[in-house]
């Protein structure tokens, strides 16, 4: 991946941010919102792959800690973990199929927010999280459609990007 | 436990406060600013019949207003000789800034908002932050050079000393504000608070005003909180308590204002 892309993707999770800081709260259905940084990032980690999706998930994870003001460590670390994983899902998926970015983001919400969650614990109000991260992870899934194949319209996951490592050409 | 010396401060740290300067706050005003642009300048062109009616209300109830504030200057004007004279110590006048929600509830796991006021406009933490129309929204709990972290009153770390106002009391009952039962109001990350801790013999009904008891410090008195939607009694503790329909509306906050 060249860096021009690199950049491009890191500049389409900051417009998730903007999104994210101006929209979210106001489009919330049922108490549910979308989590528009964690749901870009899930598309772009399952494009890309682990490599290149564990760095913009640390520029995701940078920006979620910017808004949320606070727990920054659990908020990175969570955003990192699962932009790594999902990555690691690149070679195994079937990169057209409308289902991949639906089940996939519904998955990472459940697996970000749990990381978050044994990180940062809010015992007291269990069933409030589980309600709320349903719901996030429903609405995420919802989202995640138009923006996975936005992506993939601008070419991300295409050969250029498949399983290429900078590691595996240097050792 | 170590902590950071702006965080002992409540201020963000420098790397925040960079990265809101320079990648949010520019855009975001702007989108804040298209957005007043769109619904002053052309949303309202389609309104223009509705506008005209509600028009002509809020002239006559300006009319009323007016009247009803002449009286009460006069009164204010009374009271504070009185006050003077029995040597009373005078009220706080404290300031409103305005301020634009710069974003709102970003992070799913707290209830906050970013406001457009930081450490540049002299806000400092615990300052209070009402909505456009005066009703309580929470305190500042982190200041950055051109934000400042709102925690709003329905997270679950929020809580305000409340007391109620009851509802057939109207503003001309001169005891009517401390007369009602003190308690605690606290959020639970619903749409509703949890007015907490109030005395068992205490009166409170359906429909009741709840306001800022002006106890704990932070908050001053008689700040609108919302209204009593339900109370029920809590056997264990031999505690009423009540749920309470928050007067401001957390989910399309806009404009706001801090309690200078």
């Amino acid at each position: 991946m060249t860096t021009a892309r690199s950049l491009l993707l890191a500049a389409i999770l900051l417009v998730a941010s903007w999104l994210q800081a101006g929209l979210s709260a106001r489009i919330a259905l049922f108490h549910a919102r979308p989590d528009f940084i964690l749901t870009t990032l899930v598309c772009i980690s399952v494009l890309i792959g682990n490599l290149y999706g564990t760095v913009q998930s640390l520029w995701a994870g940078f920006l979620t800690a910017v808004l949320a003001g606070f727990n920054y460590g659990s908020v990175m670390v969570s955003r990192l973990l699962t932009g790594f994983l999902c990555g690691s899902l690149q070679q195994h998926i079937i990169q057209d199929s409308p289902f991949i970015p639906l089940i996939t983001v519904f998955l990472a919400t459940w697996l970000c927010e749990g990381l978050y969650f044994l990180m940062a614990p809010n015992l007291h109000y269990l069933r409030w999280w589980t309600h709320m991260v349903l719901g996030e992870s429903i609405y995420n899934s919802i989202l995640s459609v138009p923006i996975y194949f936005g992506l993939r319209a601008l070419k991300f996951g295409g050969e250029a990007d498949d399983g290429f490592s900078p590691f595996v050409e240097t050792i | 436990m170590v902590r950071h010396h702006s965080q002992a401060r409540g201020s963000s740290d420098a790397l925040t406060n960079a990265s809101r300067k320079v990648l949010f706050s520019p855009v975001l005003h702007t989108s804040h600013s298209v957005d007043s642009w769109w619904q002053v300048d052309v949303a309202s062109i389609f309104e223009g019949p509705r506008l005209a009616v509600e028009n002509e209300a809020l002239r006559s109830q300006v009319a009323n207003l007016m009247d009803q504030n002449r009286t009460l200057a006069d009164q204010a004007d009374e009271n504070s000789r009185l006050r003077s004279l029995l040597n009373f110590k005078s009220r706080d006048t404290r300031q409103l800034m305005p301020a634009e929600v710069l974003a709102l509830k970003p992070f799913s796991e707290r209830d906050s908002a970013i406001f457009s006021r930081g450490g540049e406009d002299e806000v400092t933490l615990k300052e209070p932050a009402l909505d456009e129309y005066g009703n309580l929204v929470g305190q500042v709990t982190a200041v950055s050079s051109n934000t400042c972290d709102v925690l709003l009153l329905t997270d679950t770390l929020s809580s305000a000393g409340a007391r109620v106002i009851p509802a057939n009391s109207g503003p001309k009952d001169p005891d009517a504000a401390s007369a009602g039962a003190v308690g605690i109001c606290v959020g639970d990350h619903s749409d509703n608070l949890q007015f907490n801790d109030l005395p068992p013999n205490s009166e409170i009904e359906v429909g009741d005003l709840v306001v800022t008891s002006g106890l704990g410090g932070i908050y001053p008195k008689n700040i609108p909180i919302g209204r009593v939607t339900s109370v029920f009694f809590d056997q264990t503790r031999f505690l009423k308590s009540a749920t309470v329909a928050p007067a401001a509306n957390f989910d399309h906050l806009q404009e706001g204002f801090l309690l200078k």
